[in-house]
């Protein structure tokens, strides 16, 4: 009798695990950017080079790195500072915390297009500039130069689909869902932050429900 | 023999719910978006109000939009500087004012937009950074004025920002309430172009 219990729990366990997925639609977080992908995790400077977004062409702005500090590091030390980043998708805004004191506030684009993931993330990479390039027909986009990208990943989003913080030349529409799934800042804001994010560990949370 | 395959059956389908149950609790919790308890910070938290925006930068930082107001008796006279050269002046009555929208400037400095608020009717100026008129009789294009005239079935209720450099986004409302349709608005041609999707 006890057995005839055991077996039906493993064949209730196995039926769920085999049936369970193919009704819950968990998005896959394979791509920030679709065609671009993982070559957009390179740092890539392409002055003079033209984008394309929304079905409009976009003059991408110059970038000289001979004049700027090298700040892709992130670091290798356990940093003696917390810093920590949140993105309201609700409200489209971001704070970044240096311990309890507020760093930066600006206003952010979200997914439109496509979902921002939400949860806690953790910075892993960062790039001056580089390009990105995804969607189709009228949604096809590609954009060099884009500035101050910082990848977020975590056990379920993970490094390799090149989610991020980065700079927007291509719109000015802060405060209102934009992008195909990164955070899209004013350069002006983005460039603070990227200086800012200089050590390994930086938390991002991603909370809220983007106005759709 | 039949008992012993219900009662087989029934716990089968009792442990399918309880997994489900259990997955679909887990899942929520994983991917919810619930609130994170924010550090509360040191120094008072000065939350900008769009309304109060008297300075705002150009994308590329090269230039600045700054908003003078001066108010004598019963008008107001709002200024408009870029750069400290004037760009537009104009004298409004009580119940008005005007301000500079966060998302004021084109994405490649060229244009950019102001607000005027009159008893809760707004109206939008578009403007060239360079302070050039758009033609000898026009020194800025007001889109409320040409929206309109072109669509009275709809309410003009915000211009939120830039979809490109020429392309300003505009959220709608009809006559009854109800939510628009959203459009782009074309700087060089003065067109509108109704979109599919709405613009939030």
């Amino acid at each position: 009798m006890k057995s005839r219990y055991l077996i039906s729990f493993f064949t209730g366990f196995l039926l769920v695990a085999l049936i369970y997925p193919r009704f819950v639609k968990k998005p896959l977080w394979t791509c920030a950017n679709s065609i671009s992908c993982q070559k957009s995790l390179a740092l890539k400077v392409e002055n003079g080079a033209e984008g394309i977004f929304d079905g409009h062409k976009v003059m991408a702005p110059s970038i000289d790195l001979s004049k700027e500090p090298n700040q892709n590091v992130l670091g290798t030390e356990t940093p003696q500072i917390d810093k920590h980043i949140y993105v309201d998708l609700t409200h489209q805004t971001l704070y970044a915390y240096q311990n309890k004191e507020i760093f930066l506030q600006a206003r952010i684009s979200s997914g439109k297009w496509h979902p921002t993931p939400t949860g806690d993330f953790t910075i892993w990479s960062k790039v001056r500039a580089t390009r990105m390039t995804g969607g189709e027909g009228a949604d096809f986009y590609d954009l060099p130069n884009v500035p101050y990208v910082m990848f977020f990943g975590n056990n379920i989003v993970p490094d390799s689909a090149g989610f991020s913080l980065h700079g927007a030349y291509w719109h000015d529409n802060f405060g209102h869902p934009m992008s195909h799934g990164c955070i899209n800042m004013r350069s002006v804001d983005a460039q603070k932050l990227f200086s800012w994010a200089d050590t390994q560990g930086i938390k991002v949370t991603i909370y809220g429900d983007t106005p759709l | 023999m039949l008992k012993r395959l219900a009662e087989f059956v029934g716990f089968t389908i009792v442990v399918m719910v309880l997994g489900i149950v259990v997955l679909t609790v887990v899942n929520r919790n994983m991917t919810s978006s619930r609130l994170p308890v924010l550090p509360q910070p040191v120094a008072p938290l000065v939350v900008a109000d769009e309304l109060n925006v008297v300075s705002q930068d150009s994308p590329d930082g090269k230039m600045t939009v700054t908003m003078n107001k001066l108010t004598v008796k019963n008008e107001t006279t709002y200024s408009f500087y870029i750069s400290k050269k004037l760009l537009f002046s104009k004298i409004i009555g009580p119940s008005a004012r005007m301000s500079i929208p966060y998302n004021t400037w084109s994405p490649d400095d060229a244009y950019l937009f102001l607000k005027e608020d009159d008893k809760n009717v707004s109206s939008y100026y578009v403007f060239k950074a360079s302070g050039a008129n758009f033609t000898s009789q026009l020194a800025y294009i007001n889109v409320s004025d040409l929206f309109t005239d072109r669509y009275p079935q709809y309410i003009l209720t915000e211009i939120t920002g830039w979809a490109a450099p020429n392309l300003l986004i505009i959220n709608t409302m009809s006559q009854d309430g109800n939510i628009g349709p959203s459009l782009w608005f074309d700087i060089p041609s003065q067109s509108f172009i109704q979109l599919a999707t709405h613009f939030w």
